[in-house]
């Protein structure tokens, strides 16, 4: 049995979803993406992260995990419900962005970007602002024809690099990453459930002396979305080009420039508090 | 399968020049290339391909894990290539990084670590006497933000030790200064060294086109992505011996204290 985080949200309904621990396959028959420690394929992805456990998510319906022995719970479920999980959401027909969110006066503020971009630092920041986080790593998003789209909400938690803690004056046992990253609980003001998107922050780095930020129009917000989707070969770029458009009609995709060698993480903060 | 033809060496010591001039001789028949898509690109350390193609991403797991998945990487993606794969890798050398069996060759630059302080000052906006300090401390790293992963890169003795001495893949030493001063021969012995048949009019033709005036031009008209933006231009002096006139006597005899075995084994006379 795995302790999976506790989720504020209670239901009678039948589950959607099923995680059990039996074996995954040792590969897949016709992957049409792979890497290193991936294989996917439309309704399977495989993943095997050393030291830790090996996945499989077929059919948006089945998590299938064997853990390794000795290895640290928070890793496992951490694995499990980041890539795998986004996997599962995409096999569902979701759109997984690589993203954390916010709860604004209007509804979500998703936080995408790319790579140690300061995307969960900044929510952090946030929350001590009194903004209620709404998931990290993953942001599911719902598209939902002539409604604005929804995002899913995730677990009231962050996940944070260690120096940022103090910064924070946030505290935390549950240790991630090798010892680099730690689990915080952020339950105040969570909302489980889907909320409306608001907007989407698309947070990057460039040779700017102070933070700012750019409306983005057309081909911006498709290339935006393509360097923040989860697994991104799992939809297609016809199938990105139409979440990227319908997204276009219902908010504003922002793209919010950091300096690139300068933290500046209040001044971040107060642009983008500016704006919800 | 192809093998890996591994460009190393410590930061600001010529390497990009050396892909430059490759990049010609290889690709573009001896003319001028573009600055993007140079040989040895995308780098060891890239983050971007390390999170695509391994599938999670590195600021996900231990330091440890990393170094571990670098090096299946690299093994991965010579197993699926058709050609040599040119690689450009700063960190020093580490069995777990870079896995022998893929690998065909070393060309390791080496530039003497005097005039390295003032181009790595530059390059990382440090100051020279925190670009000093680095050169001699063993627990040197560059890397961990946006684009590259962490890079152990210790101090320049070890460096070149590591990749010239304990390292057992078969290795080309080219000096910086040598591929300043006779271009074509230095390229020559590289390529000869590769199995490449070295053509001595296009290695004139490729020495003359990259010259490091017009890559100084190039960069400037096209910019040039690897350059983080921690520094103005990429393609600084390129001089040998500038040193002369950018360090002061303590910080000469501090390089020269630490370093002097390793840099008279490699002929560069220490000072007065």
């Amino acid at each position: 049995m795995l302790a999976l985080p506790a989720t504020p949200l209670r239901s009678t309904l039948e589950p959607k979803v099923r995680i059990c621990l039996a074996t995954p396959p040792q590969r897949l028959e016709t992957p049409t993406a792979q890497g290193v420690l991936f294989q996917a394929e439309p309704e399977g992805y495989l993943l095997e992260v050393p030291r830790v456990a090996r996945y499989y998510a077929h059919e948006g319906k089945e998590i299938r995990m064997a853990p390794v022995p000795g290895a640290s719970e928070p890793e496992l479920c951490h694995f499990l419900l980041a890539p795998v999980m986004a996997a599962l959401v995409a096999q569902r027909g979701f759109f997984p962005l690589r993203a954390s969110a916010i709860l604004g006066q209007r509804g979500a503020i998703v936080i995408a970007g790319g790579a140690v971009t300061g995307k969960s630092t900044l929510t952090g920041l946030l929350y001590q602002r009194g903004y209620p986080v709404l998931t990290d790593k993953v942001s599911v998003i719902e598209l939902q024809g002539s409604d604005p789209p929804l995002l899913h909400s995730g677990l009231p938690q962050l996940c944070l690099p260690v120096d940022c803690l103090d910064h924070l004056g946030l505290d935390s046992k549950t240790s991630l990453a090798g010892g680099q990253k730690r689990l915080v609980e952020t339950s105040r003001g969570f909302k489980p459930g889907s909320v409306p998107v608001q907007e989407i922050i698309y947070l990057d780095t460039g040779h700017v002396d102070f933070p700012r930020n750019e409306v983005l129009k057309g081909v911006e917000i498709f290339e935006a979305l393509l360097s923040s989707a989860y697994h991104p070969y799992l939809t297609s770029p016809g199938r990105l080009l139409q979440i990227a458009a319908q997204l276009k009609k219902h908010i504003v995709v922002r793209r919010v420039l950091r300096p690139l060698y300068r933290d500046q993480l209040q001044e971040l903060a107060d642009l983008v508090e500016g704006s919800i | 399968m192809g093998d890996i033809v591994w460009l190393a060496s410590y930061p600001k010591s010529g390497s990009t020049w050396l892909r430059l001039l490759l990049t010609s001789y290889l690709r573009h028949d001896g003319s001028l290339p573009s600055l993007e898509g140079l040989l040895g690109s995308p780098m060891a350390a890239s983050r971007r391909l390390f999170d695509r193609e391994v599938g999670i991403r590195a600021s996900e797991v231990s330091p440890e894990l990393v170094q571990e998945l670098r090096g299946r990487l690299w093994a991965y993606r010579s197993e699926g290539s058709e050609e040599s794969l040119f690689v450009k890798i700063h960190d020093q050398y580490d069995p777990t990084l870079v896995p022998h069996s893929s690998t065909k060759a070393v060309v390791y630059i080496v530039r003497n670590p005097l005039d390295i302080v003032a181009s790595y000052s530059h390059h990382f906006r440090v100051s020279v006497k925190e670009a000093a300090a680095r050169l001699v401390s063993d627990s040197h790293a560059i890397g961990g933000r946006e684009r590259y992963l962490v890079q152990r890169i210790g101090d320049w003795s070890h460096h070149v030790n590591s990749w010239r001495c304990l390292s057992p893949l078969p290795t080309v030493i080219a000096r910086y200064e040598d591929l300043c001063d006779h271009p074509d021969d230095t390229l020559t012995t590289i390529l000869e060294f590769l199995g490449i048949s070295a053509e001595p009019n296009m290695v004139a033709r490729a020495v003359d086109s990259c010259h490091f005036d017009r890559a100084q031009r190039l960069e400037k008209k096209q910019g040039f992505r690897e350059n983080d933006g921690a520094s103005q231009g990429f393609f600084r002096r390129g001089r040998p011996n500038g040193w002369r006139e950018e360090l002061t006597p303590e910080l000469v005899s501090m390089i020269a204290k630490v370093h002097g075995p390793f840099m008279a084994q490699l002929g560069y006379s220490l000072p007065d």
